[in-house]
C-alpha cells in the first residue's frame, strides 16, 4: 500500500509518515502544500492520498479542492481528507460527486492508529469513510421538523452506521443483527425518509448526508 | 401785436416748452434709475400717470398753433386726457401697496424653506423677493475655508458695478452671501428680512448636512471597528491552528502510538490506565481548542459564502440546491456573511434554550437582503443587553454594515429575527 501524504505542520507530517510506516504503509512523498502534492501525485499516483484540508497559500481549502482534482485526474488513486473541524460541507463537497474510494475524518483521529489505517484500506478498496462524529451531529441536529422523529431507535443506529459507509453485514456485525435483517431495517428507513433505495453503498451514504442536511 | 411778432412769440413758446419738458422727463428717468426700489415703486405709477398729463400739455401747445383739431379730437385732448390726472393719487396707493407685498411675500418664503430644501431653491426663493433675477448665491464651505457656487466651485465674492455683496451669517460662522442689486441696499428692512429667511434655511440644511454626516462617520467608525475585531478573531484562530492544536494533535498521535505499544495492560495494568486517562484529557482539550476556535471565527465562513446554513449544534454546512439559486449575486463580503452565519446559526452554544427553526435561506430584494430566523424556543431574548445570546453583537454588527435587525421573542414564544442587510 503505497500512500502520499500532504499537510503542512512539519510536526503533523512527520509524525504521521513515521505512525503509517510503522503500521506498514509506505509513505513514498510527504508534501506540505497542494501543489506539491499535485506534483507527487502525477508523478508517481499512490494507492491513497491523505491530505490536510488547510494549506498554504491560503490556508481555507487547498487540500480539499487537491484532494477533487486528484478525483477528477486520477480515479483510481483513493483520498482520505483530514479536518481540522467537523464540517459537514466539507464531507458533501468531497463526496458530492463521486463517495467512491473517498473519505472525511476528523484529524482527531491520527490518535487512534487503527481507525486511521482502517480509514485508509477502506477508501483503497473503493468504500467511503465519514468520521462517525459527522453523522452524529447531522442525526443530532435540533430540528423543528424533524424526519429522523418517524425512525425507530434501531432504525436510527442503522442509519447512522449506513451513513458512515458501513455495508448491511458491517452493520449487522456492529449491532449483531444479521444481515438480513438489517437489510430489513434499511428498507424500512429508506421507505419511512423517502430515499429511493440503491444497493451501491455510497450512494446510500450521499443519499443520507443530502436528505439530513436539506 | 402784430401777427409776425405774435408769431415768433408763439413759436418760441412752442419750441421752449416741450423741451423744458424733455428735460424734466429726462431727469426723471435718471432718478428713478437711481432711486431705490421703494422710490421706483411709489414713483414709477406716478411717473407713467404723468405719461398722459404731459401728452395733453404738448398736444395742447402744439395744435393750438399748427394743427386744427378735428371735434373728435379735440374733445380727446381737452376733456380726456386731464382725467388721467384723477388716476394719479390711484397709483400712488397702489405703489404702496407694491412695497408692502414684498415684505408680505419675505413671510410666505417661511413654510417653504422650513423643510429639506432643494439646492438653488434658495437662491431663486431669494431672487423673486428682491426682485433681482441676476442675484447669485455663494455658499460658505468650510472645507475649502471661502465660498463655492451652488456647483462648489470657489468664488470670491466681489462687489462690482451696480452689484454688491450682502452676508449672510449663522450663529456658527458664515453661511453664505448674496451677490445683489445694490438697489437693495436702499431698504435695508427688506434685505434683512429676507436675509434671515435664507439663513433659517441655510442653517437649516447645514444642521442637516451636520447630522448626515455624523452619522457617515459613526457608520464607517463602528465598521472599521467591527472589521478590526473580525480581523483580531481570524488571526488569533489562525494561531491557535498552526500552533496549539497542530502541537496537540502532534502529542495525541505519540501518545496512541504509546498506548498501542503498551497493548492491552496485560504486562503493566497501571501503565497501560495512565496512558488511557492521558488520552482521554488530551481528546478532551482538542476538543475545545477546536470548539473556541471555531467560535472565535467560523473557518467555513471564509470559504462557503452566504450559502451556509445552520445545522447540528450549530454547526454550518454548505448549502445545496435551493440556497445557491437563491443568493447566486451576493458578493463574498464576509462581513456580511459572518451575519448571515451567525444568525442561521442561532445561539450554538445554548442548543437546549433555542432550538434553531427554519432558518430561511436569504431573500434579496434590489441592493438589499433580508434573512429571516425562526426558533421555538423559550422566547424573551433581549437584543438590548448582553447576556451570552450574541444578539447585540450581531445587531452591532448589521447596524455597522448599514443595515438593521429586529428580534421579537415574547417570553414562551420563540424568538424571530429579521435581518436586512446591504448587499449591492
Amino acid at each position: 500500500m503505497r500512500v502520499i501524504l500532504a499537510e503542512d505542520s512539519v510536526l503533523l507530517r512527520e509524525g504521521l509518515a513515521r505512525l503509517l510506516g510503522d503500521a506498514d504503509i509506505e509513505v513514498t512523498h510527504a508534501v506540505g502544500d497542494a501543489d506539491a502534492l499535485l506534483a507527487a501525485v502525477d508523478t508517481q499516483p499512490p494507492d491513497v492520498v491523505v491530505t490536510d484540508i488547510r494549506m498554504p497559500p491560503t490556508f481555507t481549502d487547498e487540500g480539499l479542492t487537491a484532494a477533487l482534482t486528484i478525483r477528477a485526474r486520477h480515479p483510481n488513486v483513493a483520498v482520505l481528507v483530514l479536518s481540522q473541524y467537523l464540517e459537514a460541507a466539507y464531507a458533501e463537497r468531497l463526496l458530492r460527486h463521486s463517495a467512491t474510494g473517498a473519505g472525511y475524518l476528523l484529524k482527531d483521529r491520527v490518535n487512534d492508529v487503527t481507525t486511521l489505517c482502517d480509514a485508509i484500506i477502506r477508501v483503497a478498496r473503493g468504500e467511503s469513510v465519514t468520521d462517525p462524529e459527522v453523522i452524529r451531529t447531522l442525526v443530532a441536529r435540533p430540528r423543528l421538523d424533524n424526519p429522523l422523529d418517524r425512525l425507530t431507535h434501531r432504525e436510527r443506529e442503522v442509519l447512522a452506521l449506513m451513513a458512515q459507509g458501513w455495508s448491511n453485514q458491517g452493520i449487522g456485525d456492529r449491532l449483531f443483527l444479521s444481515a438480513k435483517t438489517v437489510e430489513g431495517h434499511v428498507g424500512s428507513i429508506m421507505t419511512r425518509l423517502r430515499i429511493a433505495d440503491s444497493r451501491e453503498e455510497n450512494r446510500r451514504v450521499l443519499a443520507v448526508i443530502r436528505y439530513l442536511r436539506s | 401785436m402784430t401777427p409776425a411778432s405774435s408769431d415768433g412769440e408763439t413759436t418760441s413758446a412752442a419750441t421752449s416748452t416741450p423741451r423744458v419738458i424733455v428735460a424734466v422727463g429726462a431727469v426723471i428717468m435718471r432718478h428713478r434709475w437711481r432711486r431705490t426700489r421703494a422710490v421706483r415703486y411709489v414713483i414709477a405709477p406716478v411717473l407713467w400717470a404723468a405719461g398722459p398729463v404731459v401728452a395733453y400739455l404738448v398736444t395742447r401747445e402744439v395744435a393750438d398753433d399748427f394743427v386744427t383739431l378735428s371735434p373728435t379730437g379735440a374733445r380727446i385732448v381737452y376733456q380726456f386726457l386731464p382725467a388721467g390726472l384723477a388716476v394719479w393719487p390711484l397709483v400712488f396707493l397702489v405703489g404702496l401697496l407694491r412695497t408692502r407685498l414684498d415684505y408680505a411675500r419675505v413671510g410666505a418664503l417661511l413654510p417653504q424653506l422650513a423643510g429639506p430644501v432643494a439646492p438653488g431653491r434658495v437662491r431663486d426663493a431669494l431672487a423673486a423677493t428682491l426682485h433681482d433675477p441676476r442675484l447669485e448665491l455663494l455658499y460658505w464651505s468650510p472645507i475649502t475655508d471661502g465660498y463655492v457656487d451652488l456647483d462648489g466651485h470657489p468664488r470670491e465674492p466681489v462687489a462690482s458695478s451696480g452689484r454688491t455683496v450682502a452676508p449672510i451669517g449663522g450663529e456658527g460662522g458664515p453661511l453664505a452671501v448674496m451677490l445683489v442689486d445694490e438697489i437693495v441696499l436702499q431698504e435695508p428692512a427688506l434685505l434683512q428680512a429676507a436675509g434671515a429667511m435664507a439663513r433659517l434655511a441655510l442653517e437649516n440644511e447645514r444642521l442637516q448636512a451636520e447630522v448626515r454626516s455624523q452619522l457617515v462617520e459613526l457608520r464607517s467608525t463602528t465598521a472599521r471597528l467591527v472589521e478590526a475585531g473580525q480581523d483580531a478573531r481570524q488571526r488569533i484562530e489562525r494561531d491557535l491552528h498552526d500552533g496549539a492544536q497542530q502541537r496537540l494533535l502532534a502529542l495525541s498521535m505519540t501518545l496512541g502510538q504509546a498506548r498501542a505499544r503498551a497493548g492491552d495492560g496485560a504486562a503493566d495494568p497501571r501503565l497501560r490506565g495512565f496512558l488511557d486517562h492521558a488520552a482521554a484529557d488530551l481528546q478532551q482539550a482538542i476538543t475545545e481548542l477546536r470548539e473556541l476556535a471555531r467560535g472565535i471565527h467560523p473557518m467555513l465562513l471564509t470559504q462557503e459564502g452566504p450559502g451556509v446554513r445552520a445545522d447540528g449544534a450549530g454547526r454550518a454546512g454548505a448549502a445545496a440546491g435551493r440556497d445557491q439559486r437563491t443568493i447566486p449575486t451576493l458578493p463574498r463580503h464576509r462581513r456580511v456573511h459572518h451575519v448571515l452565519l451567525r444568525l442561521r446559526g442561532g445561539d450554538q452554544r445554548r442548543p437546549a434554550r433555542r432550538r434553531v427553526g427554519r432558518a430561511r435561506p436569504g431573500h434579496r430584494h434590489g441592493d438589499e437582503m433580508t434573512v429571516r430566523v425562526r426558533d421555538d424556543g423559550v422566547g424573551g431574548a433581549n437584543p438590548t443587553t448582553t447576556g451570552g445570546s450574541g444578539l447585540p453583537g450581531m445587531r452591532d454588527r448589521a447596524v455597522a454594515l448599514g443595515g438593521r435587525m429586529t428580534v421579537t421573542s415574547p417570553t414562551g414564544g420563540g424568538t424571530a429575527i429579521v435581518a436586512r442587510l446591504p448587499c449591492g
